[in-house]
């Protein structure tokens, strides 16, 4: 295989063309596109797609966007995968708040169980977090692909918006939506995943919840009991909890109580690992709605990090994913909790270039997501928030 | 032979230790199963929780699946691929 990678800003006719122009040489058979909110990522997928017949152009909006050596907002990123050894399948779905299992399978429908020839697999998924079902389209679509397709992928951003996350298919972009596209290979993708957050609070027990929404946190307002619980970490810092929510119950700014959250995520305990779960928004009614479902009953602890952990753990995933290809690699795909950037700051690219230094002289790309999927062989859960996720591509 | 805390580990990444556990004693007291059961009972122990709605029931669902590979039990109608699509051939070359 080979791979390119572009990072572009400008208006979208300057993105498709300088995107067009470097996918040229590749006759790509996999295009994934990332968007920032600035160019319409349907706009993006359709010009590419029709420039491209071929290849399967497939992506998601993002929240920040980088590939090695650059990284920022309000651009848009191409990674392009051609060359021998790869044959692409794809889907794409609606309707995966409410009919989470008809969106598996209808994305699935037309993508064949193997192809003759080609013996490994792998899953590039991309999903809304917002639509509160992120675990659950990850299982669902582990169950029906079967125990050896690892799946990784993105759940889409929007600038931090919390609003219209859009990922979509060769032009179709919707937001309560899933699009997938199956790798069918002669060498397997390698995968690696890790997170640099700990618990630090004590446990707390739901103790009322719906779907994807915490209403109680041991019989207290969800809201107030994550504040109570970080007041003082937070204010060191320099976050003033009581702040966050003004006189009449309403944020204080349009982007402090996510940002708060961000940093400020769930932590179950499952076993060698603590498992995150990011809360994306609070209610009016002092609730807090997660990627995926909290079930009654579930004990959680926040946890926090710091940009050092952050840091460290990029390369971690980054040396899992390098260890289990076999051979020289042909390109990287990141996926990248938006929290990390939060952290991080004017030192994102400190993170990126952890990728780098594993895979140096190999093209990197990928984008600041509102969730993270991993799911390798073995693996009894793939959603994850606060992670980095790293798909690498082989050369042969 | 499986037990509890075997079918625990299956389903505490998904849902946490503390949840995962109880929904497997739930389960398992619902069917009368005590101490270490028969892969057959640990199946049926999977498809009660299964029943449950949200993320516990496809959580179990999934367990279920992946138990039936890993313990090498034939998979059910329910448990294959959804598409049912024919191999494509194609050349490699």
């Amino acid at each position: 295989m080979k791979t390119i990678r572009h990072y572009a800003s400008g208006t979208v006719d300057d993105v498709i063309s300088a995107f067009v122009d470097s996918l040229m040489p590749l006759d790509p058979a996999l295009v994934v596109v990332m968007t920032s909110t600035a160019h319409p990522l349907a706009d993006v997928q359709r010009s590419l797609a029709t420039r491209f017949p071929k290849a399967t152009v497939i992506g998601a909006s993002t929240a920040g966007e980088f590939v090695d050596g650059t990284a920022g907002t309000g651009g848009s990123v191409v990674f392009g995968v051609g060359g021998e050894g790869l044959v692409v399948h794809a889907g794409y779905a609606t309707g995966t708040r409410n009919n989470t299992e008809g969106a598996v399978d209808d994305a699935l429908s037309s993508i064949p169980p193997s192809v003759e020839g080609y013996p490994h697999r792998c899953a590039i998924t991309f999903i809304n977090a917002l639509a509160g079902v992120s675990e659950e389209v990850t299982l669902l679509l582990s169950r029906a692909l079967g125990d050896d397709v690892p799946i990784a992928g993105g759940a889409a951003g929007d600038d931090l918006a919390m609003t219209n996350p859009l990922v979509g298919l060769a032009g179709e972009v919707g937001s309560d939506a899933i699009a997938v596209a199956v790798l069918s290979t002669t060498t397997p993708l390698a995968l690696g995943v890790a997170h640099g957050h700990e618990p630090f609070s004590a446990p707390m027990r739901v103790t009322r919840s719906e779907g994807a929404t915490v209403f109680t946190l041991d019989d207290v307002p969800a809201w107030d009991a994550w504040i109570n619980a970080t007041r003082d970490v937070a204010a060191a810092r320099g976050i003033d909890v009581d702040a966050l929510i003004d006189a009449d119950g309403k944020p204080s700014s349009p982007d402090g109580v996510l940002a708060y959250l961000l940093q400020f995520e769930a932590g179950l305990s499952g076993g060698s690992t603590t498992k995150i779960r990011a809360p994306l928004s609070r209610g009016a009614d002092g609730s807090l709605s997660f990627a995926c479902g909290i079930p009654a009953g579930s004990i959680v602890r926040i946890t926090q990090s710091d940009a050092g952990a952050q840091i460290a753990s990029t390369r971690v995933a980054a040396e899992a994913a390098r260890a289990g290809l076999k051979g020289a690699c042909a390109g990287v795909l990141v996926f990248d909790c938006v929290c990390r950037r939060l952290i991080l700051g004017d030192h994102y690219l400190d993170a990126v270039d952890q990728v780098r230094a594993v895979f140096p002289n190999t093209p990197v790309a990928g984008f600041a997501s509102y969730g993270e999927i991993a799911l390798n062989t073995g693996d009894w859960s793939g959603f994850h928030n606060t992670t980095s996720v790293v798909l690498a591509f082989p050369a042969d | 032979m499986r037990d509890r805390a075997e079918l625990t580990a299956m389903l505490a990444d998904t849902l946490g230790t503390e949840r995962a556990s109880e929904a497997v004693d739930t389960a398992a007291d619902a069917l009368s199963l005590a101490g270490r059961f028969q892969d057959a009972d640990a199946l049926r122990v999977l498809a009660h929780i299964a029943e449950e709605p949200g993320l516990v029931g496809i959580a179990a669902r999934f367990a279920k699946s992946r138990a039936h590979l890993r313990w090498d039990i034939p998979r059910g109608p329910a448990d294959s691929h959804p598409g049912g699509v024919k191999t494509v051939k194609r050349d490699p070359t």
